[in-house]
């Protein structure tokens, strides 16, 4: 409670609940991965101009549903460098649901990835809200990421009003993954975006930053962005030790996914099925769904792309079994 | 006290090595019954293509004298003084009068080239062929080549060439310098005196093929031979310069006599001088050095309750000349006697801030790391038994705070973090830096330490292992790598005499210096003074502070703190413009006072600019010289023709010549951009000696070429002005590389680092300067396979192959064992690259290009 009546005076809050109902979702439909089509996923725009687009980025490249540039170090120009990003951009079902899945180049030992072989870090993510998103009630931001594949530095998000005004910043720029991690990270965080006013207001701009190098050889996973208007509960605050979720939605682990149990999970999209995380030198089986095998494939990287005709399998790895469809 | 004393004496005697001020240049004195004998040389028979050179001063004209004989009648080969005036060359039965005015009194250089028809007379430097249709072949003889057979005068700088130095070719015949092994004939160099091994009886042939023995000749130092005289050769370099710019070898030392390091940071506000790498010396509190103990030889033993090593509060502060400091590691072995809980392995902590390495709860084996408020529990951490190696790291200040600091042990084997964090502030303030405390090794700790250091980076498990083995570059200074810049102190503990040793501070990185002169003289090593504060407005503080009395004087307190480590002190403070006041009543009074600390054996020079030169004339005389700064930012200041018009000016404002040191730039510059000449070899493959400029990632730049270089040397001899300066040391190529720029001006001013000689007899200990080196190592660089293979070349084992770039950033870094090393290009751009091989028979460098 303390958190919220920083933010607004109680008025506010009340004149407010009058327009967003609590807990209410206002997720733009173009980040809520969990709800989106299996298949690729395009970041539509480009600034040569350094990490930020330009300032506010002009309205009229906005999208009716909202925005997501590309922007960075390595991001140079329009067709090969958004269009090489791209590559690797694609919205996967998983264990877990739907979720989006940033493939970067190919690793010594997945040379051959279709990933996103322009860029290897430093990009920066930037996804605009819609224009028509809460401005003046307290919206909670979750966001829940995973990286495959050891990191050196950290991934970090922030949230800034549509100017990019540097006082007053709603999300202050926060680690989303380090090295520490292994697991599903959350960062939830109750913003206060209502100090900035007028036009440079909204829409707000998430800004996901890789850092330099980073898209290299890893697999990103970005499982849930959500913004939730008068959320009803206190923001959560984690221990200092916490290391993370089991799962992206932050539930416990189910007993055969315990940390006794076989580690990875599975992806797919419509054209391959992804491995993560499972345990070096093991084997993998795809069967049909009548049980025949149809492929065994060894696991030799933390990330490996198996390309598969459509149909429904089962992918058995460890003492884990996932029901696929592509 | 007692051990800072020991090391005091201990820096007295490595240095009197260098009481030389430069290689003095020694002619030979005859009077007429003197001579010296250089043997039989039978590779001057039937010699027709040759030259022979010496520089020469008749005290008395002695008729039928000779420069130098061989033989008599038909079998003569001989150079005698005929007439007043007369040189008679005689070859076999054939005289060719060589010159009918040679003065008596004066130096002069005469050079004789032989060819096909007659000879080529060079009188200091002005050609006159005698033509003769039999040429000038040496005929055959038994007989001793001897030098100065009744002759009264002195001979110096004696060299014969057993090829033809082509009259087109001038420079290449040295009239006012000396010859190293960079000279393209130098292989041609039958034998080559120089008269200058005062040390040894013998006249030293520095081909190291036909000694001299001296009969009735002494040796005399030359002081009025103004045509051929040995110069300062002055190099600007920084600790961190010579930590990561591999190309700073031996050799680039060997052909730079005044290396001046820019580590001594003066205070714009109060003028105290801070050295770069402060001397973090160690002071013993109820702990010993122990020669060996389990294992481990030379440690610091430690006896609990009141024990530690107080390292000063110089450690881990943010200090000028290093770059931004933003994390740290500590790094130690211990083993641990008996487990005293909150004993500190390292603390460095005040009211305000803190950083702390502690043992923690026994019955957990606890180590906790404690930062202005967070508090780091790493529970069942350590083994607690026998040697065992921890680093703690400091791998972000701003991340999740858990994930800010790793603990290494096992020799990096295992990475850890925190099993509790504890006692986290209110606010998240993770400075580190510029504690005001003194810092401590193993406070009221019981046990061992050894091999403790403290990085201004957070070092990565890979690294830890390699330092917990000893085997890291970094370690190595100078030529470690970037990494080395880093390793701000560390205690080896090795030294009974001063246990408590940092071996990283400034004072032993001079030491380490010094060493790659081992075996020379004629070299300096100095300290440059720069002031870099500013104030709110970009301005220099110590133009505001300099005529404070107070401010004055204790810059000279403290530079009389730094004369007994070094050769001498150079102030770079820029700049102070035409007309300011300041040049009266700071600049030139800080002139006069340093000039008074500062003994006449150590050197004092002031660097200054085309822009900035107005000493008042009454201090001008107090230096003994000055290092112009003669090149940009600005591109103009890089042309020759006003380089001219600098001196010219000088001149006029009332310099004299023999203290102006004239400079070089090996910085490139669009005018707003500098970059390193280094950078522009790099990028430009068929860059030529003419070019003065490039175009590197799209732009233009302007810098001096080879050509130029030689230009601007030529400049100071025809001026008979003082020194030779070049900036920096860093962004040359490596002399190996004939585009070298300090190469390039030793060939037309040598820096005379010279070898000392003290016998001819049995081996030479003449330390060459090598052209090419021999390698131990190979590399081959597959283009197809895209990858290098680096091999051994005989017994040699090797240890670690580093790739660099040429701009000194470490791109591949592999330990290696055995014979071969194969390392994958891929990842890395197309360019060039330079490999650092380190094997068991020392470290070789090759350079190579990078196709993709």
């Amino acid at each position: 409670m303390k958190t919220k009546v920083l933010f607004l005076s109680f008025s506010l809050l009340v004149s407010m609940n009058c327009v967003w109902a609590a807990d209410e979702d206002v997720t733009p439909a173009h980040l809520n991965f969990a709800a989106q089509e299996v298949g690729n996923y395009e970041f539509v725009h480009y600034s040569s101009t350094g990490s930020n687009p330009a300032t506010p980025y002009p309205t009229e490249n906005l999208k009716e549903g909202g925005t997501v540039v590309l922007t960075g170090g390595q991001v140079k120009n329009d067709n090969a460098s958004v269009a090489g990003f791209n590559k690797g951009c694609h919205i996967v079902s998983s264990d877990y649901g739907n979720m989006l899945l940033i493939k970067g180049n190919g690793s010594t030992e997945e040379p051959d990835l279709t990933a996103g072989d322009a860029l290897g870090g430093y990009v920066n993510l930037n996804m605009f809200t819609t224009t028509d998103f809460p401005v003046n009630t307290p919206v909670r931001f979750q966001f829940v990421s995973k990286v495959v594949g050891g990191i050196t530095s950290d991934y970090k998000v922030a949230i800034y009003n549509f100017g990019g005004s540097n006082s007053n910043i709603p999300l202050p720029e926060t680690t989303t993954y380090s090295s520490i991690d292994t697991k599903w990270w959350p960062v939830i965080k109750d913003l206060n975006i209502s100090t900035v006013v007028g036009d440079d207001q909204i829409p707000l701009r998430i800004k996901y930053s890789i850092p330099a190098a980073h898209a290299n050889g890893r697999a990103l996973y970005i499982a849930t962005i959500k913004f939730t208007a008068n959320p009803s509960d206190e923001c959560p605050e984690f221990s200092p030790v916490f290391d993370g979720w089991d799962t992206p939605d932050g539930s416990p682990a189910t007993a055969i996914e315990s940390v006794e149990a076989t580690h990875g999970f599975v992806a797919w999209d419509s054209q391959n099925i992804y491995l993560n995380e499972m345990e070096m030198g093991t084997p993998v089986y795809i069967y049909s769904l009548t049980g025949a095998l149809v492929k065994t494939v060894e696991v030799t990287d933390s990330f490996m792309e198996v390309p598969m005709n459509q149909g429904a399998y089962i992918v058995k790895y460890g003492n884990k079994t996932s029901k696929v469809v592509l | 006290m007692k051990t800072k004393f020991f090391w005091l004496i201990f820096l007295g005697i490595l240095y009197a090595g260098s009481a030389f001020s430069q290689t003095t240049n020694y002619a030979l004195r005859f009077n007429g019954d003197g001579r010296v004998d250089c043997g039989t040389i039978q590779d001057l028979n039937n010699l027709s293509l040759y030259s022979v050179q010496f520089l020469v001063n008749p005290s008395e004209w002695v008729e039928n004298s000779y420069v130098f004989k061989r033989g008599s009648g038909d079998e003569e080969f001989s150079l005698r003084l005929g007439t007043t005036g007369q040189l008679v060359y005689k070859t076999g039965s054939q005289e060719i009068t060589a010159s009918t005015e040679l003065p008596v009194g004066e130096w002069t250089q005469i050079t004789i080239s032989a060819f096909g028809n007659g000879i080529d007379v060079w009188t200091n430097g002005e050609k006159a062929w005698k033509a003769n249709a039999a040429g000038a072949v040496i005929p055959e003889s038994a007989e001793p080549f001897v030098i100065g057979e009744n002759f009264k005068g002195r001979l110096d700088e004696f060299r014969f060439w057993n090829t033809e130095m082509p009259g087109a070719e001038p420079e290449n015949l040295m009239f006012r310098n000396t010859v190293n092994k960079f000279h393209p004939k130098y292989d041609n160099l039958l034998f080559y005196y120089k008269f200058d091994q005062d040390q040894c009886e013998d006249i030293v042939d520095y081909k190291l093929a036909h000694h001299g023995k001296t009969v009735n000749v002494t040796r005399e130092a030359v002081t009025d031979n103004a045509y051929f005289k040995y110069r300062v050769v002055s190099g600007y370099s920084s600790f961190v310069r010579h930590s990561d710019r591999l190309q700073i070898d031996r050799d680039m030392h060997l052909l730079t006599n005044d290396v001046i390091f820019l580590d001594g940071q003066v205070s714009g506000y109060t003028g105290e001088v801070t050295m770069t790498y402060p001397d973090n010396q160690g002071t013993f509190a109820n702990a010993s050095y122990v020669s060996e103990y389990d294992g481990r030889s030379g440690v610091l033993h430690l006896e609990g309750e009141g024990a530690g090593m107080n390292v000063g509060d110089k450690v881990l502060n943010n200090n000028l000349g290093l770059p931004t400091l933003n994390y740290a590691t500590i790094e130690a072995w211990m083993n641990i006697e008996e487990w005293r809980t909150g004993a500190a392995i390292f603390n460095k902590s005040d009211d305000n801030h803190q950083l702390a390495v502690k043992l923690g709860d026994e019955s957990k084996k606890e180590l906790i790391v404690e930062i202005n408020g967070y508090t780091y529990n790493f529970e069942n951490a350590l083994k607690a038994d026998g040697w065992e190696h921890v680093a703690v790291a400091i791998v972000s200040s701003t991340s999740r705070a858990q994930a800010r600091i790793v603990l290494y042990t096992n020799s990096g084997a295992n990475q850890l973090y925190a099993t509790q964090l504890s006692t986290i502030p209110a606010e998240d303030d993770f400075t580190f830096l510029s504690t005001t405390a003194d810092a401590v090794i193993g406070e009221n700790f019981k046990g061992y330490l050894d091999e403790v250091m403290v990085w201004g980076n957070s070092r990565s498990a890979d690294k830890v292992a390699q330092d917990a083995a000893g085997t890291s570059g970094d370690l190595t200074f100078p030529g470690g790598s970037d990494g080395a810049i880093y390793l701000l102190s560390y205690w080896k503990f090795d030294d009974a005499e001063n246990p408590g040793k940092d071996t990283r501070s400034w004072k032993e990185m001079l030491g380490e210096i010094r060493k790659l002169y081992a075996g020379y003289r004629g070299y300096k090593i100095r300290i440059g003074l720069i002031s870099s504060d500013k104030d709110d407005s970009g301005n220099k503080v110590w133009l505001s502070h300099i005529s404070e009395a107070a401010w004055r004087e204790q810059l000279v307190a403290d530079v009389k703190e730094l004369l007994p480590y070094c050769d001498g002190i150079d102030i770079d403070f820029e700049w102070l413009y035409s007309g300011d006041s300041r040049w009266n009543t700071g600049y030139g009074p800080m002139v006069e006072q340093l000039r008074e600390a500062i003994p006449s054996d150590k050197v004092f020079s002031v660097s200054l600019h085309p822009v900035a030169y107005y000493l008042p004339t009454e201090y001008i005389n107090m230096p003994d010289y000055y290092t112009f700064q003669i090149y940009g930012p600005a591109v103009t200041w890089f042309a020759y023709d006003n380089y001219v018009s600098a001196y010219n000016d000088f001149i006029a404002w009332g310099f004299p010549k023999e203290k102006i040191g004239m400079s070089f730039p090996t910085t490139a510059s669009t005018g707003s951009t500098v970059s390193g000449y280094k950078n522009i070899v790099a990028a430009n493959p068929d860059l030529t000696p003419d070019m003065n400029t490039a175009t590197m990632s799209g732009s233009t730049y302007t810098f001096n070429g080879v050509d130029c270089v030689k230009d601007k040397m030529n400049f100071i001899l025809e001026q008979n002005s003082g020194t030779v300066m070049y900036f920096d040391m860093g962004n040359d190529v490596s002399v190996s590389d004939p585009l070298s720029l300090i190469r390039a001006a030793n060939l037309v001013i040598s820096a005379n680092v010279d070898t000392i000689i003290t016998t001819t007899s049995g081996e030479s200990a003449l330390h060459e300067l090598s052209k090419e080196p021999q390698k131990n190592t190979s590399l081959i660089y597959d283009e197809q396979a895209r990858h290098i293979v680096v091999a051994s070349t005989g017994d040699a084992e090797l240890r670690r192959v580093s790739l660099f770039s040429t701009s000194g950033m470490m791109v591949r870094d592999t330990i290696s064992s055995g014979a071969q090393q194969v390392m994958t290009t891929d990842g890395l751009l197309s360019g060039v690259y330079i490999a650092r091989v380190q094997s068991t028979e020392g470290i070789d460098v090759f350079k190579f290009r990078v196709k993709q």
